[in-house]
């Protein structure tokens, strides 16, 4: 009899944990990812793709970076963010503004914002398509993010 | 005087006789008969008319099913026209923004809309062409 008393609370213990084990991978978090363009010359069109290493990321918004010259929202998959099924995105812009218009150095060109869920730290992958200057010819740029968690539900 | 009988001389008694004898008084259809036969005629037309009508909205269904998959198609797979635009302009060996960017910038014949512009660009971003190709 002592042991059944004893296996019933082992039982309900286990099944304790593994409710709150399950709620706390449920949990999402929201996170702003601000992405930026590092070159040496001035950028007339760019393209970035971003996706989560390990999964359990959703993008939800995107708006656009802080060059006059990119004034509009970036091209992405309106229809895949709106649906909630975007883990990967490609964001991409172009302009046909001035040479002496064209931003350089280290810009903001997007900030995404994510909706992240499970306890595992996000790890995200980011990869530099192409950048060109005004006349179409490539640059040797790099791309890097910035990512804050800012807000737990 | 007999002119009638006159007449009948000159045909052959086996005609004369078969005359004769459909020369009978016409059996009378009261209303009663034409009410029966007339029931009996349209239930008989309206048991052969079912199948027909079935059968007409049976390939109604069909055509309007066709129509609907021939526009679903023709939503789901885009405009051949449209995606032959969208190639390699700037012989990078690969489609991407700098496409749009090249072919932003061809004067002439070759200009295109803001729209087609946008279009293609963002072909280049859709998840869906970006899944295929990858």
């Amino acid at each position: 009899m002592r042991n059944v008393i004893l296996s019933l609370i082992v039982l309900c213990c286990a099944c304790a944990w593994q409710t709150s084990a399950a709620q706390h991978d449920d949990r999402k978090r929201f996170a702003a990812v601000d992405i930026y363009l590092d070159s040496g010359e001035p950028v007339a069109a760019w393209q970035f793709e971003f996706s989560s290493r390990n999964g359990r990321m959703k993008i939800v918004g995107l708006e656009n970076g802080e060059s006059k010259a990119f004034g509009g929202t970036p091209y992405y998959d309106r229809e895949a963010v709106q649906r909630g099924t975007a883990d990967r995105i490609i964001v991409a812009d172009f302009t046909l503004a001035g040479a002496n218009e064209l931003p350089s150095g280290r810009i903001r060109i997007a900030t995404l914002h994510l909706m992240l869920t499970g306890a595992d730290a996000p790890q995200f992958d980011l990869e530099l398509v192409t950048a060109v200057t005004h006349e179409g010819r490539t640059i040797d740029a790099s791309i890097s993010l910035e990512s804050q968690i800012v807000r737990k539900r | 005087m007999k002119p009638e009988k006159d007449r009948t001389d000159d045909l052959p008694q086996p005609l004369i006789e078969a005359l004769e004898s459909s020369d009978r008084p016409v059996s009378m259809i009261t209303a009663r008969v034409d009410r029966e036969v007339s029931a009996m005629a349209r239930r008989h037309f309206s048991l052969r008319r079912r199948p027909a009508r079935a059968q007409r909205l049976a390939w109604t269904a069909v055509a309007a099913a066709v129509v609907v998959a021939v526009f679903a198609v023709q939503l789901q797979s885009p405009d051949p026209e449209q995606t032959s635009l969208y190639t390699d302009v700037d012989g990078s060996g690969r489609i991407d923004i700098a496409d749009v960017l090249a072919l932003a910038r061809m004067q002439g014949t070759e200009e295109r809309s803001q729209a087609e512009l946008d279009a293609f660009a963002s072909w280049i971003v859709s998840l869906a062409r970006a899944g295929e190709t990858s």
